[in-house]
């Protein structure tokens, strides 16, 4: 779903605020897909990053009072976001969980139709498992600066906020991350 | 590649680079044919990112998500409701207890000893936590 300009946004961000919970259902389903993908890209597993989004969701709408609605709701809630799935691998890690690598297989949509002349389908759909074959081959740390840049398009600094890192170490996570990137899709033919 | 070099390639495939820096970059690839090879193979990796997008959920897991978000306010909203209330009704049955002059004062002093008891108890069990919480090391082992 396509994210709403920042003025329709901030206008829904009001709404939430004063209780609407039609409109803050509007907004959890413009970005729940990336979400997810945030939280599955550090917890690699469904049932865990199913319930950190949701649970990261509902932190948020608890602290919408606090929220200043002409900011980009995206780089706050993905804040919240990382935090929660942050704790998550910290309270495996302190009760010794080994937690299953487990994702269904059917839990993305198939890839899209393509548009007019960018190539068939197939085409399209064994790119995109290649890609995303290589970044879940990555480091968590340069996973988590692909996808906020090129998947919730976020800047530099919204990153840095995010991650709670300076902007610098964003650049250089994220040159390291397209290096490697790069080398095992190339790897992979 | 110095951290200068990476932070404008950086900076030059997310199109975040001034003019002024991407004519730096070109002098460094100009002098340098490794810095426009590692551009090159960094916008590569960027445009494919690009090209396959976002995953999204399937149409079970999409539809369902809401009702996920949405128990989880309204649980905390109704925990939140029954503390309160729990508070509010304790509190005022224990004033009306202890100021009632019909009370026979033995039951007056039975029920103060109760729910101090009941008080003793409860921060008892909150200071051990605690004391677990900031000591114990093997507080997250489940037994």
């Amino acid at each position: 779903m396509t994210p709403p300009d920042n003025n329709h946004e901030s206008e829904i961000l009001q709404r939430c605020v004063a209780g609407d919970m039609g409109a803050y259902e509007s907004l959890v389903a413009t970005y729940r897909d990336r979400a997810y993908y945030y939280a599955l890209s550090m917890l690699h597993n469904h049932h865990d990053a199913l319930d950190s989004c949701q649970e990261a969701f509902a932190k948020a709408f608890r602290a919408l009072d606090s929220f200043d609605c002409n900011r980009r709701f995206l780089p706050w809630f993905m804040r919240i976001l990382h935090n929660h799935c942050a704790s998550v691998i910290s309270r495996r890690r302190r009760r010794f969980e080994v937690s299953e690598t487990e994702v269904p297989v059917d839990v993305f949509r198939a890839t899209p139709d393509p548009s007019p002349g960018q190539g068939d389908t197939i085409e399209r759909e064994g790119r995109s498992a290649a890609v995303h074959a290589a970044l879940a081959l990555l480091p968590g740390e340069h996973r988590q600066v692909l996808v906020l840049r090129h998947f919730d398009e976020l800047t530099y600094a919204e990153i840095a906020e995010t991650l709670g890192i300076p902007q610098g170490t964003v650049m250089s996570r994220l040159y390291n991350a397209r290096k490697k990137l790069a080398a095992l899709m190339k790897a992979a033919g | 590649m110095r951290p200068r070099e990476q932070e404008l390639i950086c900076k030059a495939v997310d199109g975040a680079a001034t003019p002024r820096e991407l004519e730096e970059l070109e002098a460094m690839a100009n002098s340098d044919p490794g810095i426009r090879q590692e551009l090159e193979a960094q916008q590569a990796a960027a445009v494919s990112l690009q090209s396959v997008g976002q995953p999204e959920l399937n149409d079970v897991i999409a539809a369902q998500f809401w009702n996920g978000v949405y128990s989880r306010i309204e649980c905390r909203a109704g925990w939140a409701f029954v503390i309160a209330g729990f508070l509010v009704v304790t509190g005022y049955t224990i004033y009306l207890v202890l100021t009632d002059p019909q009370l026979a004062a033995l039951f007056r002093f039975g029920f103060a000893c109760m729910f101090v008891g009941i008080a003793l108890l409860i921060s008892s069990v909150a200071r051990h936590r605690r004391r677990q919480a900031v000591h114990d090391k093997y507080k997250e082992v489940v037994r």
